[in-house]
């Protein structure tokens, strides 16, 4: 069957019989429990969308106490979150199966940062499988859950967008029978105090136990020559890359590919065995020279049982040390090595690319939706800004909201860092007012954001008097990542209705004085942002309106927008075209023929915000017929 | 390459400290907005030569040629522009004597012209339950007495006025303060179609004498350690000898030492030449009499300027709206000399702020041209 690569780890978490399956949403790890949560009629398992990654781990690991399995997904960012909790239960032990999933996004293409989480695994001391493949993504979880029972620890299967996002065939295992019925063993208490250094003592036991089981994992493997003139040394993602290489280059004589899964710990045996066949190492792997640091580490320790090897890798640069790799790149290392010509790509046709895009490729920048009610926000609260005068900023957050520091949001957000980031800076910038600084603060949130993360930093702002505006951006959906149910919505991943938890029910229990507006409403919206920047002391305001994307699944739009050519200025002075030049919603193009703006009907979702900009009233909004 | 307008009003006018919240840019385009007493850049627009440039009342120009081309020569004097006559008036219907901040003279005029549909409504500065003010649209004599009152902070009535003549037709009156009255005349005398549009529905300019604006911000800053704000019922200056803000609350007047007050005056004020809004119809401002400040505060003085404004007050003068008195010898002397005080003291600041005795920034360097200098030891 042809899978994604986060399908088959779906599929290979229903065939391991996991009870638990929770994640919070985030790319490249999202498709993992929305495939779970499809299936989930069909399954006894239970599968949420958490709050945010943290209480995912947490509401895993309870199947892991009781005798049962549980599963956790999340993307690089949510092991940061979820960290805390992994390094306790690394030594509390378990009784039963955890796998955490956790994907990284090399290159940072969807995320705020670029960050490689294997390293938790060294930190934490626990197993770390990295599937190369797709039928490895699916037979690797079972495993995983095999491992983690006979060792009483929790292992980390990690993958990459290059697998969790790319598809290939994958044969299907059976289906699990039933399974045991959890129960809570008051003698095996999960606590690591007072003496958190004996647990830490069993985990090194443990840990040496898991090494001797991975020097006999078919999943590590060598395929080449005997004395290869370059090895390759290589994990995860990486094999595809050194695969295309080798046979793009026709090198199979020459360069042998030694493939690792299981790296952490690493299988000493198995690479002392192969690395004594060896006389030049290429350590290929995307993220940090994780495995490379670990093999070199290895062979310092051996140096008495191999020979003088010489390595090449990140940390001397022969693999660029940020970004995603791709077969290129290790062609060029074994062109280089080998002597082998090759041009990648000619300059010739860089340049013909470069020539091609500069004159018919247009320029797109991320942008909002055409009928995104961020789009509205932003502007309101650039014109508020601007009108209040003081220079006020805006500490931001996650979400596509996220893209208002950029031009999509007309580079109305300063700061943007973790989950719940903006209410925490703020509620700090909030206090340097006593210190002279004469800017107001506000702080964005997005619905979603706010249970996940803003909560503790709001109750802290409220402790302490921190000065700042709160705005909540409440579109009813987790859209960055694909519309994922939140608290707030009534529903869970499994579709069974849940009692909302409302965000100004929330707010006003937290003391603050809570003011809402529809961003739609644009002189409105305007105006509560500047009475908001002008009142002191705690104040949220929610700033509701459906994502159109929801919106337009609910049903047509009650409105429509149209453009009366006579009225419309243009490029003339007071206008400038303001709304497609400064505005710049999707739904309007520019027609040079005629001068004007005009209505892009198939985008446009008819909400109307464009009207409220338009100087001379050619968009008008009209009832839709 | 010459700057875009919009960046030049940016730089030049707003962010160097000289624009005065008249919302003559605001009025005209989205790209500028306002909100009580600021006008703001708000969206980058690359029009070379808009028409904001043109309105603008800070941007370099020659506001004696302008008095010059629409007022007959024999009136304009060096000091304070252009004038037919002085005289102190007042309304004389007690009731609207007893809403306004002096003499009344500005809701009589106003609503006479109204009555004689000289006009069909009226921008005027609406209190906003605070210390400032919102331009507001007046067709009935009712709406007129609603904005009676002096709104110490800058009203953008520029904007209130060409957001009225975009929207309607019609014949319209504006009351205003000097910089205000700048950028109308400026709107007048220009032949960009934008502003033309504009200027032939603009029948009527009363404007009012000014010293400066405060800045709104500030002044609430200086005066609510002094006031409970929401109880101010109106604010006065009286003459400088007494050296004090009045605010008449529930309880009563109350004076605040203006030294607690005067850091919070509008920093464009301080580049003003214009004490008596010398391009107006006619200009109304408090009176000085002999008999002093407590009988002075009940009337104004009123320059009569042009043709039209004339007919408006010699009108209201006959119908006996008004009551026009002959004002104390020495009157025109003493506001004369008052006018050409500010344009010194225009001269001076603007000198500082350049750095260059020659460069007055947006004026030319004989803008004063005429008026005699102040006698030695005087």
């Amino acid at each position: 069957m042809l899978l994604m690569g986060n399908e088959a780890i779906a599929r290979g978490i229903v065939e391991a019989g996991a009870n638990i399956a929770a994640a919070y949403p985030g790319n490249p790890s999202s498709d993992i429990v929305d495939a779970l949560a499809k299936a989930s009629r069909d399954l006894s398992m239970h599968v949420e969308w958490s709050v945010n990654e943290k209480v995912a781990l947490e509401v895993a690991a309870a199947a892991a106490m009781t005798g049962l399995r549980g599963v956790a997904a999340m993307k690089q960012n949510g092991l940061n979150v979820a960290c805390d909790f992994l390094l306790n239960a690394n030594l509390a032990g378990l009784r039963g199966g955890l796998v955490l999933v956790v994907c990284d996004d090399p290159s940072g293409i969807s995320s705020t940062n670029e960050q490689d989480t294997r390293l938790f695994a060294r930190m934490g001391e626990l197993p770390l499988l990295e599937p190369s493949n797709f039928q490895e993504a699916k037979d690797m979880v079972v495993e995983a859950f095999d491992l983690s029972e006979r060792l009483a620890l929790p292992v980390i299967l990690h993958s990459v967008t290059r697998l969790s996002h790319a598809r290939g065939n994958v044969e299907l295992g059976p289906l699990p029978g039933p399974g045991p019925k959890p129960a809570f063993d008051r003698s095996h208490h999960f606590v690591n105090v007072p003496a958190p250094a004996n647990a830490h003592r069993r985990l090194k036991e443990k840990i040496e136990r898991c090494r001797k089981e991975f020097e006999d994992s078919p999943r590590n493997w060598y395929q080449g020559p005997g004395r290869p003139e370059v090895m390759l040394v290589t994990t995860g993602a990486g094999l595809f890359y050194c695969q295309e290489g080798v046979e793009a280059l026709g090198l199979e004589d020459r360069v042998g590919v030694l493939k690792v899964a299981t790296t952490f710990p690493l299988p000493e045996r198995f690479l002392l065995k192969h690395l004594a066949e060896a006389k030049q190492v290429v350590v290929v792997e995307d993220g940090s020279p994780f495995l490379e640091s670990g093999v070199k580490e290895f062979c310092a320790e051996r140096s008495d049982q191999l020979p003088a090897l010489k390595f090449f890798g990140k940390a001397d640069a022969s693999l660029p040390q940020v970004g995603e790799l791709s077969p290129d790149i290790i062609m060029s290392v074994l062109s280089r090595l080998l002597d082998v010509p090759i041009e990648t790509r000619p300059d010739d046709y860089d340049r013909g690319i470069q020539e091609v895009a500069r004159q018919q490729v247009p320029d797109r920048d991320l942008a909002f939706c055409a009928g995104c009610p961020h789009r509205a926000t932003y502007w309101a609260i650039k014109e508020a800004l601007a009108l209040d005068g003081r220079n006020g900023f805006v500490c931001g957050d996650i979400g596509c909201y996220g893209m208002g520091s950029g031009p999509a949001g007309f580079s109305q957000m300063d700061t943007m860092h973790a989950m719940g980031s903006g209410a925490g800076v703020a509620s700090g910038m909030g206090q340097l007012v006593s210190m002279g600084l004469d800017q107001p603060v506000v702080a964005v949130c997005g619905d979603s954001t706010f249970y996940h993360a803003a909560l503790p930093a709001l109750i802290n702002a409220r402790q302490h008097g921190s000065n700042f505006l709160f705005i909540v951006l409440d579109n009813n959906a987790t859209a960055m990542t694909g519309f994922q149910p939140h608290p707030g919505l009534g529903t869970t991943a499994t579709g069974q209705p849940a009692p909302p938890v409302a965000i100004e029910d929330l707010c006003r229990a937290m003391g603050y004085r809570v003011d809402a507006c529809d961003p739609y409403d644009l002189p409105a919206t305007t105006h509560a942002i500047l009475r908001g920047l002008e009142q002191e002391g705690p104040r949220v305001l929610i700033l509701k309106r459906t994502c159109a994307l929801v919106a337009a699944k609910q049903g047509p739009s009650a409105t429509r927008v149209t453009l009366d050519a006579e009225r419309c200025i243009g490029s003339d002075c007071g206008c400038s075209r303001m709304c497609t030049s400064v505005f710049r919603c999707p739904g309007l193009a520019w027609d040079p023929e005629s001068g004007t703006a005009r209505i892009d009907e198939a985008i446009c979702t008819g909400c109307g915000v464009c009207a409220q900009i338009c100087p001379t009233g050619a968009l008008k909004v009209e009832a839709a017929s | 390459m010459a700057a875009d307008s919009f960046d030049k009003l940016r730089a030049e006018v707003v962010e160097s400290g000289l624009c005065t919240g008249c919302g003559a840019c605001a009025g005209l385009c989205p790209h500028f907005g306002w909100y009580q007493d600021r006008v703001v850049p708000l969206h980058q627009c690359v029009s070379s030569s808009g028409a904001c440039l043109e309105a603008c009342p800070r941007v370099p120009l020659d506001p004696a040629a302008l008095v010059a081309s629409s007022a007959q020569p024999e009136f304009i004097t060096p000091e304070m522009g252009p004038v037919r006559r002085l005289w102190v008036t007042r309304a004389n219907a007690p009731e609207v004597r007893d809403r306004a901040q002096h003499g009344g003279t500005v809701s009589a005029l106003a609503t006479y012209a109204l009555d004689q549909r000289l006009v069909d409504a009226w921008v005027l500065a609406g209190p906003d339950g605070s210390v400032g003010g919102l331009p507001r649209v007046c067709r009935t004599p009712a709406e007129v007495a609603a904005c009676a009152g002096t709104r110490l902070t800058s009203v953008p009535m520029v904007a209130g006025f060409l957001e009225l003549a975009a929207r309607e037709s019609g014949r319209f009156g504006v009351v205003a303060t000097p910089c205000q009255c700048l950028a109308l005349a400026r709107i007048k005398a220009s032949d960009n179609p934008r502003l033309r549009q504009a200027a032939d529905k603009l029948a009527l300019v009363i404007g009012l004498f000014c010293g400066w604006a405060f800045d709104r911000r500030d002044l609430q800053q200086a005066l609510s350690p002094h006031l409970d704000l929401a109880a101010v019922r109106g604010l006065d200056i009286p003459p400088s000898s007494h050296q004090s803000l009045e605010a008449a609350t529930d309880q009563g007047y109350l004076s605040v030492p203006l030294d607690g007050v005067t850091p919070a005056v509008r920093s464009a004020c301080s580049y003003c030449f214009d004490m008596t809004a010398e391009l107006a119809d006619l200009s109304v401002g408090s009176a000085r009499l002999p008999q002093g400040w407590d009988e002075a505060r009940h009337w104004n003085q009123t320059v009569v300027r042009s043709q039209a404004g004339q007919e408006l007050v010699d009108g209201a003068g006959e119908a006996g709206v008004l009551i026009l008195e002959e004002p104390p010898d020495g009157a025109l002397d003493k506001l004369k000399a008052a006018a050409a005080g500010k344009k010194r003291t225009a001269r001076q600041n603007l000198t500082e702020l350049s750095g260059n005795s020659e460069d007055l920034i947006y004026l030319p360097t004989d803008f004063d041209r005429g008026i005699p200098s102040p006698g030695h030891g005087a």
